[in-house]
């Protein structure tokens, strides 16, 4: 008996499987096979938005009147840091020379004229983080104007030796962060926007034998009264700085018995509006989108972020697949899709959106 | 009685892991309806054919008829597993090999009043599905999505319904027996779908259809048995069963992935399935103790099938494939021992040969028959203890034919159970 069940147990462990295709058209015929289904959404619209510009990593000061989307002005705030420990030199010696240094990396506006950029200071305290593009600063006398050309990447504004005087005993003492609460720029003229990259930014102060950098650290952009554009008959024309978002809703029918494999969001990209512009007059094109699920609580859910390609935007990441998915199958809470230019991407640049969003959606029928 | 209760605690221990599982894949047919449909568990009757209505109860508690059950003197236990092999053909000539390997049934037959009357317990698998089909086919999503050349899709199916039967058997008289079971029937089906991608870009998919049903039915049966018919020691048996159509409570889940990581896909979908009756007609004829011959025949009206679940096969509310099945098998058994208890090993084993034909209740399209025929034989060995013994099936057959989508297998199944029987309540003789 022993004998008969070793056999029996060989039998069993010597027996290989050689699964294959045969009996497939057994199955439904479409079960098992990807396919990709396209889900229109709703045109884009406007929606209210906050543009969080505290502490981005640019701040805009400037006016420009665009010929074909109106006037927007920034109004840009910076705040120094001392650097804390400085030379004999520096402590001893007054302070002979100093200048606001703007490393200028964003234009829009007339690129050719050059700009009186007017300094002002700020009188109270103000805070960066989580501070929004209307938030009120109170701000005191000029302190001086400069001439400024929009090609420049270093733009260099001399302080007014009166004011150097007033401050000199403030730079070098350790309650520097207390009494002095940095500057707001703005532009006489209404024919540019600058942009300034905080990083880099800075106060050079000369002294006898020694020159020390006070960084910029803290920054805020101020956009007063924002309008925006409005769409047209050529698609939705959508611009940072605006207080608006761009909103739009996946036309879904009823719950489906498929599985997602990949899903990614496409929204068309119309450059043309950066294209095709005056002589001289720059007006970037939004290079990055962030894409948000809004759901009917409220609750927002950033998806990811995405970088324009030749004609459109295309969001995919596993938080878009996994909400996606609960989408599918008629389980979502979603309200609406919301578009916006990343905060850290501060600017008023602007994107011809000139068809709906589109969901491409790979998946596979499943049995029911 | 010391090795039937450690054979009972064995088969309680693994059985329950058993129970409703199965190692290894079978035929693609059993994706369709319930799953592929089995005979109540008897390690004799697989061997004869698959049946054995009329058969008395002497040798094997045969619950599938429960007259039978009056005609035990000992107590039985009996349990088995078996190894299945199906080699599958399409039309093509492509074939692909899938073996399985499965808990067949534990029965227990006790006789209250020996060759009176009796009582029996059982556990054996009402259907099985087992499949699995994989294909590689080329990706090819348009211009939309870019992708990788190739996807794999994986269809296998597992489960099935099981059995938990209690009899009764009460014979009145020399001539006629009558029979009482009733059946608990249970079991979970499942449906995996799997989508895999070369492009890590494309998530693989599980879907895992898993189909939850339960319910119990009535089992009638009668048995006469005439002696002396054709010549002085031979007897001839009729046999009428009659299980009665039920309805099954059926829920069922879809969800991605499995355990704990599965996300259902649907709401629960409840319903219920009706199983139709099952009409069973057998004779055996045995013209002495050293020979015996049975023919049964099985009816079961499935074109009245009606589920408010869909399965393979069967939409509801919608088109259906199934249809009338009919069960045609018969056997024969030759023990050269006769009553001979002192005959040698070889004539003390028994010798099973037998047929079966089987129309399938139901079909991958309508208008198609997945009919099977097969032979099935078995040698039934004495052990050293008189009313132990050891069966070792081998049944060899086909089931569909290769043309169109169809496909056709061929199938081997190995089968080894184990009956222990004891005189259990009888009082000792003194002196």
């Amino acid at each position: 008996m022993h004998r008969l069940l070793l056999a029996f147990c060989l039998l069993a462990v010597a027996a290989c499987d050689d699964p294959a295709p045969v009996g497939i058209d057994l199955v439904d015929e479409q079960s098992g096979t990807p396919y990709v289904l396209q889900v229109q959404s709703s045109a884009p619209e406007y929606i209210p938005a906050i543009e969080n510009t505290g502490n981005a990593a640019r701040t805009l000061f400037g006016s420009v009147d665009d010929p074909e989307l109106g006037t927007t002005e920034a109004r840009g705030y910076l705040d120094f840091v001392s650097p804390g420990v400085f030379t004999q030199a520096f402590e001893n010696n007054p302070i002979e020379r100093a200048d606001l240094l703007l490393l200028s990396n964003y234009l829009y506006g007339d690129s050719l004229t050059e700009v009186t950029v007017t300094l002002r200071s700020v009188d109270l305290e103000w805070s960066g983080t989580g501070t929004n593009s209307d938030t009120t600063i109170f701000v005191g006398d000029v302190v001086t104007q400069s001439l400024q050309h929009p090609q420049s990447t270093l733009l260099a504004i001399p302080l007014p030796d009166d004011w150097i005087a007033r401050w000199d005993t403030t730079f070098k003492s350790e309650t520097f962060g207390d009494a002095f609460h940095g500057f707001e720029l703005t532009t006489e003229s209404r024919s540019l926007v600058f942009g300034a990259q905080v990083l880099g930014s800075s106060i050079r102060l000369v002294t006898a034998g020694d020159t020390t950098f006070f960084s910029a650290g803290r920054s805020l952009t101020r956009l007063i009264d924002p309008v925006g554009p409005s769409s047209g008959s050529s698609g939705l024309i959508f611009q940072d700085g605006q207080a608006q978002a761009a909103a739009f809703t996946p036309q879904f029918g009823a719950p489906t018995s498929l599985v997602l494999n990949r899903g990614l969001v496409r929204v068309p990209a119309d450059t043309s509006l950066s294209v095709n512009t005056p002589t001289g007059f720059s007006r970037p094109a939004i290079a990055q989108l962030q894409l948000d699920w809004i759901s009917r609580d409220g609750t927002r859910l950033p998806i990811g972020l995405a970088s324009r390609g030749e004609t459109y935007f295309q969001f995919e990441s596993i938080q878009l697949h996994d909400s996606l998915s609960v989408l599918l199958r008629g389980k979502s809470a979603l309200d609406h899709f919301e578009l916006r230019v990343p905060d850290s991407d501060n600017g008023i640049s602007v994107i011809l959106m000139p068809t709906a969003p589109v969901l491409h959606l790979a998946v596979t029928p499943v049995q029911r | 009685m010391r090795r039937i209760l450690l054979f009972v605690l064995l088969s309680t221990l693994t059985g329950s892991t058993a129970f409703a599982q199965q190692s290894g894949e079978g035929s693609v047919y059993s994706r369709f309806g319930l799953g592929q449909l089995l005979p109540h568990y008897a390690s004799k009757s697989y061997a004869l054919g698959g049946e054995g209505l009329a058969y008395n109860s002497v040798t094997f508690t045969n619950l599938a008829n429960p007259a039978s059950l009056s005609d035990q003197g000992l107590v039985r236990l009996s349990g088995g597993m078996r190894f299945e092999g199906v080699e599958t053909t399409d039309a093509l000539d492509v074939q692909s090999k899938l073996s399985s390997s499965s808990f067949d049934g534990l029965t227990l037959g006790i006789p209250l009043i020996p060759n009176k009357v009796g009582v029996a317990l059982g556990f054996s698998k009402m259907s099985q599905v087992g499949y699995l089909i994989d294909v590689v086919k080329p990706l090819d999503l348009g211009d939309a999505l870019d992708s990788g050349e190739s996807f794999g899709a994986r269809f296998q199916g597992s489960g099935g319904l099981n059995r938990i039967s209690t009899g009764v058997g009460y014979r009145l008289n020399r001539t006629l027996s009558l029979g009482l079971r009733t059946d608990v029937i249970f079991g979970l089906i499942e449906d995996v779908q799997e989508t895999v991608f070369q492009d890590a870009r494309y998530v693989d998919a599980k879907v895992v259809r898993s189909t939850r049903l339960v319910g119990a039915t009535l089992g009638l049966g009668g048995r006469l048995s005439l002696r002396g018919l054709l010549r002085e020691s031979d007897f001839f048996n009729v046999a009428l069963t009659l299980d009665l159509p039920t309805t099954l409570d059926a829920t069922r889940v879809v969800a991605e992935g499995r355990g704990l990581t599965a996300d259902t896909l649907s709401s629960e979908i409840t319903g219920s399935t009706k199983i139709p009756l099952s009409v069973g007609l057998g004779v055996l004829y045995q013209p002495s103790a050293k020979i015996s011959m049975n023919a049964d025949l099985r009816f079961e009206p499935w074109s009245n099938f009606s589920s408010d679940l869909s399965f393979p096969g069967y939409t509801a509310g919608g088109q259906s494939n199934t249809d009338d099945r009919l069960r045609v098998s018969g056997g024969i058994e030759y023990f050269p021992a006769g009553r001979d208890l002192l005959a040698s090993f070889m004539e003390r084993t028994a010798y099973r040969l037998g047929a079966f034909t089987e129309s399938g209740y139901i079909s991958p399209a309508a208008g198609q028959r997945v009919n099977s025929y097969g032979i099935t034989s078995g040698v039934s060995l004495p052990t050293l203890n008189a009313g132990t013994r050891i069966d070792i099936n081998l049944d060899v057959g086909t089931r569909g034919t290769a043309t169109g989508s169809l496909v056709r297998d061929r199938y081997f199944r190995i089968g080894i159970n184990v009956n222990f029987a004891e005189r259990w309540f009888a009082r000792r003789q003194l002196g």
